[in-house]
């Protein structure tokens, strides 16, 4: 009886060691032969044209790598879910790739409401958030061991603008125009802190509904305030009005945006009726008919892969999935979520974009750069003008 | 085939009719409380959700379904109902089980005072009335930035009980909207066997009827609409708790609608439609999504595949079974029960009187 007791316990007590073993050396969403990540993005909806960009570049460097063997004899499942940019539905989205898939790690989630929405259950379940595609201060700050940021957040974007157009252009008349959102208002405080360390004050501002068209009475109210430059913190629409509605009532004046009005829509509407407009960038845009091979390449195969030509998110979808590779090489063979940030925070002046600044990270430093150019419109494209910018 | 031996008047307001309706209500109850065990979390998150608007369509239900009156608005007051228990939770320190009956309440007051100008409308007029309520109430959350946090949303305090705090995403909050759901259900099943019930639906069969027999219509319309809308609100307050995170754009026209395809998709005119319904809009675009995961990546990375496959199956429904997931259900009940003899012309519409009502 006694001895038979004793089996027992040894029984379960090496039961539970494996269990605890087991559990250790198992990390969520990666098996010998997979890592599953995930992504909530926009594929329909009024923001489509970038989370098709985007998820399509991404998926293009993770089937690069898959068809090489993989990283460390995984290949990359990559699941993408459509918010069409509404929070309930992202929140759906999130439930399916964290309760059900079980990813490894989301990887250019896109939308700041939708992002703010699922992070703290991400969060809980241990998954990374990696180069969400937002560039909200809110996906850096505060800071957490599982927020990731590859580029220059709105906020370091228009603060350097502000330092630029100021100190370099001899502007002392400085305005803001601006969504009545959180993006909108990070940027007015990005202005409105920059002016304040260059001793000057904001000259005038607006703040309009992001679903705003007439623009005649922020734009007027601008005008009488005299504004050299009006700093934007608008989407798309929000960009080309105001803009245009200018050029209408003949006021000569400079707008500046950021990267979220960096795009092929702004630059070419109507074939150049956006000349003269100025966007910060975290990286160049690249045009079909670029001279430099490298970037050439790059767009004959991705239109080969996808197509249709790539727009600025593919891009950036493209370098995300070049970051996460080359995060997930670094991490070894013997994977886990904190080895991976390990090796997340130990990448230094790393080109993951094409034409996009070195990122570095560190223990306490998960955003990549704090670089921006700035670029303007000229014969309906973008052209950058500057080294990088910062304050 | 079953006959119903009737010894005593309250039979016929019974909610279960004969033990066979023991049977399977008891099995589907059983069903319901175990599946913590047989499903994961996904699983079990995606019911928590379907449970919140099932509520709201239960809501919903009321209104269309047995007093005859038609809204496009009920995402206003799931939205009322959202906003008011985050906003009551980040207010005052009480407990989300107290704060739902109120914020339920108070959606429900609303519901009232904009039903007496509303309900002087019939038919399309009530639809376009209604339909602009959805409108300004995604306006007036957008605008009201104190209270609502506008385009930015709102974080809601996460559901807990006596420093027990529960997992939205988890058996924990399953249980707690299971519960919440029965009491609901409870509730319209016990209104529609009392007189204000019977009044509803002779107030959907014909008004002239219903007035001729001694029903206020007015008051019939606009208890109908207090209740519907209050039902309505606590359906959002569980879903505000389910998300975590109030946007505008969850209450929008096309919530709304999505209420209402609920609904008809369920089977207009039933309880059990209102529960089908909410299962069908909430885990039909979820199993598509699983099954694009299954198809070659030619098709399945396709942009815009879900909303297409869905909305193509909901036309299919719309098209083939007018009367619903439940009124097919029913259809193959009777099937079985009178099985040699069943007619195609049992569930043909019969209101030949209603003609001239039917222009209002």
């Amino acid at each position: 009886m006694k001895l038979k007791m004793k089996a027992l316990l040894a029984g379960v007590s090496g039961a539970a060691l494996i269990a605890s073993g087991a559990a250790s050396a198992q990390t969520r969403g990666v098996t010998d032969k997979e890592v599953v990540v995930g992504s909530h993005t926009a594929l329909t909806g009024p923001v489509a044209p970038w989370g098709v960009g985007a998820t399509t570049g991404t998926r293009m460097a993770f089937d690069e790598a898959n068809a090489k063997g993989g990283v460390h004899g995984r290949k990359i499942r990559f699941i993408v879910e459509d918010h069409g940019y509404q929070v309930p539905k992202a929140v759906q989205a999130a439930n399916k790739l964290l309760n059900r898939d079980n990813i490894f790690a989301m990887v250019g989630a896109l939308g700041t409401p939708m992002n703010n929405a699922v992070l703290p259950r991400q969060i809980k379940a241990n998954v990374p958030n990696f180069v969400p595609f937002t560039a909200s201060r809110q996906m850096i700050e505060p800071f957490h061991k599982m927020k990731f940021l590859a580029f220059a957040s709105y906020y370091d974007q228009m603060r350097a603008a502000t330092n630029y157009f100021v100190k370099e252009k001899g502007f002392n008349k400085v305005c803001a125009m601006y969504q009545d959102t959180d993006y909108g208002r990070e940027i007015s405080q990005a202005v409105n802190d920059e002016l304040k360390a260059l001793n000057l004050k904001l000259a005038g501002e607006s703040a309009h509904n992001p679903r705003e068209k007439s623009f005649v009475g922020a734009i007027t109210k601008l005008r009488k305030a005299g504004c050299q430059v009006t700093m934007m913190g608008t989407i798309i629409t929000d960009t080309i009005g105001p803009f245009l509605t200018a050029k209408k009532l003949g006021w000569k004046t400079t707008f500046v945006g950021n990267i979220a009005t960096y795009d092929l829509i702004v630059s070419g509407f109507k074939k150049g009726l956006m000349n003269g407009y100025y966007a910060m960038t975290s990286f160049e845009m690249i045009y079909p008919d670029t001279t430099n091979p490298e970037h050439k390449a790059w767009a004959d195969a991705y239109q080969k892969y996808a197509g249709k030509p790539h727009n600025g998110a593919a891009q950036l979808g493209y370098g995300s999935g070049i970051l996460f590779l080359e995060a997930l090489k670094r991490a070894g063979r013997n994977l886990t979520t904190d080895g991976f940030i390990k090796a997340m925070e130990s990448i230094k002046s790393f080109e993951m974009t094409l034409g996009g600044p070195p990122l570095t990270f560190g223990p306490n430093d998960h955003q990549g750069s704090t670089d921006a150019y700035l670029a303007v419109v000229e014969n309906a494209r973008w052209k950058t003008l500057t080294r990088p910018l910062s304050y | 085939m079953r006959f119903v031996f009737k010894t005593g008047y309250d039979q016929d307001v019974r909610f279960f009719k004969h033990a066979g309706y023991w049977q399977s209500y008891g099995f589907l109850f059983i069903a319901a409380v175990t599946a913590p065990l047989y499903l994961g979390n996904f699983e079990i998150s995606e019911l928590t959700q379907a449970i919140s608007f099932a509520i709201a369509g239960l809501g919903l239900m009321l209104l269309v379904g047995f007093t005859g009156q038609v809204s496009l608005g009920h995402a206003a007051f799931f939205g009322i109902g959202a906003y008011a228990q985050a906003w009551l939770l980040a207010t005052f320190d009480i407990a989300f089980l107290v704060a739902m009956p109120i914020a339920a309440v108070f959606t429900g007051l609303i519901g009232l005072l904009l039903a007496i100008p509303l309900l002087r409308m019939t038919g399309i007029y009530l639809a376009i009335g209604t339909l602009a309520l959805s409108i300004v109430l995604e306006q007036i959350l957008k605008s009201w930035k104190s209270v609502t946090g506008g385009f930015d949303g709102k974080a809601v305090e996460p559901a807990s009980l006596l420093g027990y705090q529960f997992n939205p995403d988890s058996w924990d909050f399953y249980y707690v909207a299971l519960a919440i759901l029965i009491l609901v259900l409870a509730l319209c099943a016990n209104l529609l066997r009392s007189p204000t019930g019977r009044a509803m639906v002779a107030v959907r069969d014909s008004e002239v009827s219903a007035r001729s027999m001694g029903v206020n219509i007015a008051r019939t319309k606009i208890t109908a609409f207090g209740i519907s809308t209050a039902i309505t609100g606590l359906g959002g307050a569980l879903f505000a708790h389910k998300l975590q995170y109030l946007a505008p754009d969850g209450f929008n026209l096309i919530i709304s609608i999505t209420f209402l395809l609920m609904i008809v998709v369920g089977g207009l005119g039933s309880l059990q439609g209102a529960i089908l319904g909410a299962l069908v809009v909430i885990l039909l675009p979820q199993a598509i999504t699983i099954m694009k995961d299954y198809l070659p990546p030619s098709i399945g990375h396709q942009p815009g595949l879900e909303p297409g496959i869905f909305g193509l199956i909901l036309v299919a429904f719309i098209l083939f079974e007018p009367m619903g997931i439940y009124g097919r259900w029913r259809k193959i009940k009777l099937f079985f029960d009178i099985f040699p003899v069943y007619r195609k012309a049992t569930f043909r519409r019969q209101k030949a009187y209603l003609k001239t009502e039917r222009m209002r």
